[in-house]
């Protein structure tokens, strides 16, 4: 529960985002929400969200339990789809192909949009074919290169040298932390674009923490990141955008600097010192 | 004073009550386990002290004669009917258990549920009856291989239907919520995600499905009609026999060689029910070495 802690003074991030702004400025806009409304039946979930993402950013979702935060996150991939009663208004459009549009390509979607889960989920079958499920899903690579996909993502994750020798072992005998780091190889073995986060680090202990966030600040600029997250810390030390929703609304949205430093809405004020929530 | 928070002494039980407690939870469960286990292992010493003294193998070799001869037609029969209804009722049960677990809403999935939890309370001996007006007589297919297995699949699809419906029911939703992110199509998560993880209950559901066909008598008697020659891989109008026949005619014979066969008869329908039993244990375990938890 460390980095639940709010500590100002010894951060070391502190006012210095992953990702200098000036080179994220010049980036494509990769995502662009325009007047978000999201809703369950007659109740209005999510209202008015606005947002020009540029490649490479990593963006904190922040707010209050109940405040919207997963609900947004899980309209950019679509996952609500099948919960009943949802519904949405407005834009998301994803490299300027509109995500809410009912002919879009669902499965390309989600290969292009990946998603890490609250608690690690890995499937039932080997680390091997976990890695390789999404390529395989998406018949990405040929059989002769599967070795290599593995190698790298494992790589990537820092996870190759503890399993190694145990790939075709079940998932299930790794740490909470090596599940998931071994859920984020697998949707980085598709090679998405965009990675949706909902509180990945939140049942982790602070090591594997470290190694999450450290790994999602090398994965910049290839891939975008939005992330969900009750840490404050962690906001502050990932992210160099963060939005902060408060009762279903965007209350405020800026680089994460200002949003912890400089905020405009007393409720953001008010949440970011830690007072609220 | 009171902000303090109060430790509530209620929580802990004496130590000497705890020891107590745990010594009556310890001997109820200990008399539950005997009461489950004590008539199967008595049940299965009765047939063998009675069955093993006088075996001869050449009981599995030789077709039965009048109140004589061996089990051979009968032990083929079974199995035959068996397989069949493995194949029949295992395809219609397994797919109407993914249908109502993965694709069924409103009033077709509760009509379903209904027929089917009907179906299922009916007796063995009216469906048989069922079976023979429908299927020996007025399809004219005869006392049959085709009429036997055709009425013991339609008695036991429920259950294969339930279990698989419910076991498909319980997969962790996080299983299939990844593979959704991933870009999985549905049909690709039904098949190596959810059926995968559901296997071990669909298994048991088609072990007790074949279990309750190996045993049954009152349907097939209606059905399959019976008889002594080795059974033609005839569908229809082919009478055939089957080990319960077997137990029970034979065992109210006044000869001891006929008591005799009726014993071996029970015993071979065990050893098929501990055969089946072992099978579908060798498939949970090879299926599920990357479960989450253990089947
Ligand atoms: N399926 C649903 N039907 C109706 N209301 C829902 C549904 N799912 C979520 N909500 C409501 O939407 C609001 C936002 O929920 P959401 O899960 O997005 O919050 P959150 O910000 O992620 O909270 P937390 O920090 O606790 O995860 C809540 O008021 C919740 O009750
Ligand atoms: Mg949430």
């Amino acid at each position: 529960m460390q980095d639940l802690v709010v500590n100002t003074e010894d951060d070391p991030h502190k006012g210095q985002p992953a990702t200098e702004p000036s080179t994220i400025e010049l980036a494509e806009i990769i995502l662009n929400v325009q007047d978000l409304q999201i809703g369950f039946g007659s109740k209005v979930v999510i209202e008015e969200v606005n947002l020009d993402l540029r490649k490479g950013s990593i963006v904190s979702l922040i707010g209050p339990t109940g405040s919207g935060k997963t609900t947004f996150l899980r309209s950019i991939n679509r996952m609500n789809d099948k919960v009943s009663g949802f519904w949405t208004k407005g834009h998301i459009t994803i490299s300027g192909k509109e995500v809410l549009s009912p002919d879009i390509d669902l499965l390309e979607l989600r290969r292009n949009v990946g998603m890490l889960f609250q608690r690690a989920n890995p499937f039932p079958m080997s680390i091997r074919e976990n890695i390789l499920s999404g390529v395989k899903a998406h018949k990405l690579a040929k059989k002769s290169s599967h070795d290599d996909i593995v190698r790298d993502s494992l790589e990537k994750v820092g996870l190759w040298k503890a399993v190694e020798k145990r790939l075709s072992d079940s998932p299930f005998r790794l740490s909470g932390g090596q599940q998931q780091l071994l859920c984020l190889a697998r949707s980085l073995a598709v090679q998405p674009r965009v990675l949706l986060l909902d509180e990945p680090t939140s049942a982790l202990d602070p090591i594997s923490v470290e190694a999450v966030e450290n790994l999602i600040s090398k994965l910049v600029p290839e891939i975008t990141f939005i992330v969900v997250t009750h840490s404050l810390a962690q906001a502050k030390r990932i992210s160099n955008h963060t939005m902060f929703f408060y009762d279903g609304k965007l209350m405020e949205s800026g680089p994460t600097s200002k949003i912890f430093e400089d905020p405009e809405m007393p409720e953001t004020q008010y949440y970011v010192s830690g007072r609220m929530g | 004073m009171s902000n303090i928070p109060t430790i509530d002494t209620n929580l802990f039980v004496p130590r000497k009550r705890r020891r107590y407690i745990n010594r009556v939870v310890f001997t109820l469960g200990t008399l539950a386990l005997l009461l489950l286990i004590s008539p199967s292992v008595w049940i299965i010493g009765q047939v063998l002290v009675r069955a093993i003294p006088h075996f001869s193998f050449s009981v599995i070799t030789t077709n039965g004669v009048g109140l004589g001869g061996g089990l051979k037609n009968d032990i083929v029969g079974t199995t035959l009917i068996t397989a069949g209804v493995g194949v029949v009722a295992g395809t219609i049960g397994i797919l109407t258990g993914i249908y109502l677990s993965q694709f069924a809403t409103g009033q077709v999935a509760g009509l379903l549920r209904g027929a089917s939890e009907v179906l299922a309370g009916i007796p063995s001996i009216v469906i048989g009856y069922v079976g023979y007006i429908a299927l020996v007589v007025h399809f004219h297919w005869g006392f049959s291989l085709g009429a036997g297995l055709i009425t013991l699949s339609v008695m036991v699809i429920p259950y294969i239907a339930k279990t698989t419906e419910v076991s498909l029911r319980q997969v962790p939703s996080s299983y299939t919520e990844g593979a959704e992110a991933l870009g999985f199509k549905p049909t690709r998560i039904l098949r190596l995600i959810t059926i995968k993880s559901a296997l071990p209950g669909i298994v048991t559901g088609m072990i007790v499905a074949l279990a309750i066909s190996v045993g049954e008598t009152a349907p097939l008697l209606y059905t399959a009609g019976y008889s002594q020659n080795m059974p033609h891989l005839a569908f229809t109008h082919s009478p055939v026999g089957y080990l319960t026949y077997a137990v029970w005619t034979f065992y109210n014979q006044p000869t001891v060689t006929a008591q005799r066969l009726s014993y071996d008869a029970a015993m071979l329908l065990i050893f098929m029910l501990l055969a089946l039993i072992a099978s579908s244990r060798i498939i949970v375990s090879r299926t599920q070495r990357h479960a989450e938890t253990k089947g």
